[in-house]
């Protein structure tokens, strides 16, 4: 999060942090004090889920249609968001994640130039 | 092995897991076929994965597969001690279940008891604890259910009287329901028990546990049919629908709660209360707003055919001869509601 505070995937992390109970007080000493009330106030599942939506991941996910560029994916953020759903139980959701998440990974393998070995 | 990127096989794996594990736990036992070769094949690459483990576990305890379900839970309690409150303590109370329903209810219902103390001693578990609670009295009430004939009956004279093992039953319901309210199976079980070992029978009290229960949760099918049978009898047709429905949504209606899952199983259209099939084609008939090519009253039939064929040979006789101009299914609904028929779900 101090090496790439302006991506989008540091604001999934702070959340995901959040969500599992760490406090990242210490290391929001310098900021200003409405963060920290974002942080107590909001809810961490859904604070993941407008992280992913920077992603594309949340477009992706509810829409399986959708096209997108490699620059416009992170399996980072599925694996993430897949986890945030099995924890709340909400198996629906996970599944559909985990779903897109494997998909990616395979596009990823194809992009290696061949498939991998078991 | 995975030779060109392993890190990328443990991502898959990964997935893989969180997949399978969600699989099992959504609208079971539905999608376990499509779950048990993720699991299969993640315990093959990686023999103690404990998620893995207790996800193949349950699909064997959802399958009354008792003692091997047992094994792996006892396995997961070797690899993470009961101390471990995520995985070990939840696998210890499941092996335990699993002896209980095993046939071993007597010598594991000690077993139980510590597992309950360890429980009770804990924060933020009372879905945890109201469980286990629920599945002690529910050990007690096998107990007290066996017959002359069981094998239990050398040592009879040993264990409390069927009674006794009722109140006791009755107590630890009482007690599931003060550590979680909303902890459904105690409020069916309390409903049982008012209506058929209270002295004298509570109707109206078992009557108000099976409302809870099913409010609460509509997979609670054994209270939802002791309700909708009570509604039926009285003809009240609207309040059998809105149950029979509801219990058909609750066990994720015809696809399963599949919208847009890839590789999806036929098992997943397999339904656990056939009766609310039955209940919605009859309320089809009684409303005289069915034709004999009616959607809902055909897949009632056809359910029912599908899934107990033997049981309800004579709707599958009606349901193959039906043609769309004859009047079978008018007739099938004068003989189920013939004069002084008793309709039984």
């Amino acid at each position: 999060m101090v090496v790439i505070p302006g991506h989008p995937i540091c604001g999934l992390v702070r959340a995901f942090l959040v969500y599992q109970g760490y406090s990242l007080k210490e290391d929001d000493e310098s900021d200003d004090s409405q963060e920290a009330i974002d942080e107590e106030e909001e809810d961490p599942l859904q604070q993941i889920i407008v992280s992913l939506s920077y992603n594309d991941v949340f477009h992706h996910t509810y829409s399986f249609q959708a096209s997108f560029s490699d620059n416009q994916t992170s399996i980072f953020a599925h694996r993430v968001c897949a986890h945030a759903y099995l924890e709340d139980e909400d198996h629906e959701n996970s599944i559909k994640v985990a779903q897109a998440g494997l998909e990616l990974l395979i596009r990823s393998e194809t992009s290696y130039g061949r498939p991998l070995v078991q | 092995m995975y030779t060109l990127c392993p890190r990328t096989f443990r991502v898959q794996k990964s997935f893989d897991v969180i997949l399978a594990t969600s699989l099992v736990h959504f609208y079971p036992p539905k999608h376990h076929p499509r779950a048990l070769p993720l699991l299969n094949n993640v315990i093959k690459l990686e023999p103690n994965n404990v998620q893995a483990l207790i996800g193949r576990a349950y699909v064997l305890q959802y399958s009354k597969n008792w003692l091997e379900a047992c094994k792996l839970f006892h396995r997961v309690v070797e690899l993470k001690g009961v101390e471990d409150q995520k995985y070990g303590l939840e696998a210890r109370e499941e092996e335990l279940w699993c002896e209980i329903k095993g046939g071993n209810g007597i010598s594991a219902m000690g077993q139980l008891s510590d597992v309950i103390k360890h429980l009770d001693s804990l924060e933020d578990h009372q879905h945890q604890q109201a469980r286990a609670w629920w599945r002690l009295g529910q050990c007690h009430w096998d107990i007290g259910g066996m017959s002359e004939h069981d094998s239990m009956r050398p040592i009879s004279f040993l264990l409390p009287t069927d009674s006794d093992n009722r109140k006791k039953s009755f107590e630890c319901f009482i007690t599931s329901l003060k550590r979680s309210p909303t902890y459904a199976p105690a409020f069916t079980s309390t409903g049982v028990y008012y209506l058929e070992h209270a002295n004298p029978p509570d109707l109206v009290r078992a009557s108000k546990c099976f409302q809870k229960a099913f409010e609460l949760d509509p997979r609670e099918g054994d209270a939802a049919r002791r309700l909708a049978e009570g509604f039926a009898e009285d003809r009240d047709w609207d309040l059998v629908e809105v149950i029979a429905r509801r219990t058909i949504e609750g066990e994720g209606g015809i696809g399963g709660g599949d919208s847009g899952f890839a590789g999806t199983s036929d098992r997943r259209i397999l339904p656990k209360n056939a009766w609310a099939w039955k209940a919605i084609g009859v309320v089809e008939l009684v409303s005289l707003a069915v034709t004999q090519q009616s959607k809902p009253f055909t897949n009632a039939l056809f359910r029912l055919v599908e899934i107990t064929p033997k049981q309800y040979n004579p709707f599958k006789l009606l349901f193959v001869r039906m043609k769309p101009t004859s009047s079978l299914g008018y007739d099938l609904a004068k003989l189920t509601l013939a004069p002084g028929a008793t309709l039984r779900l």
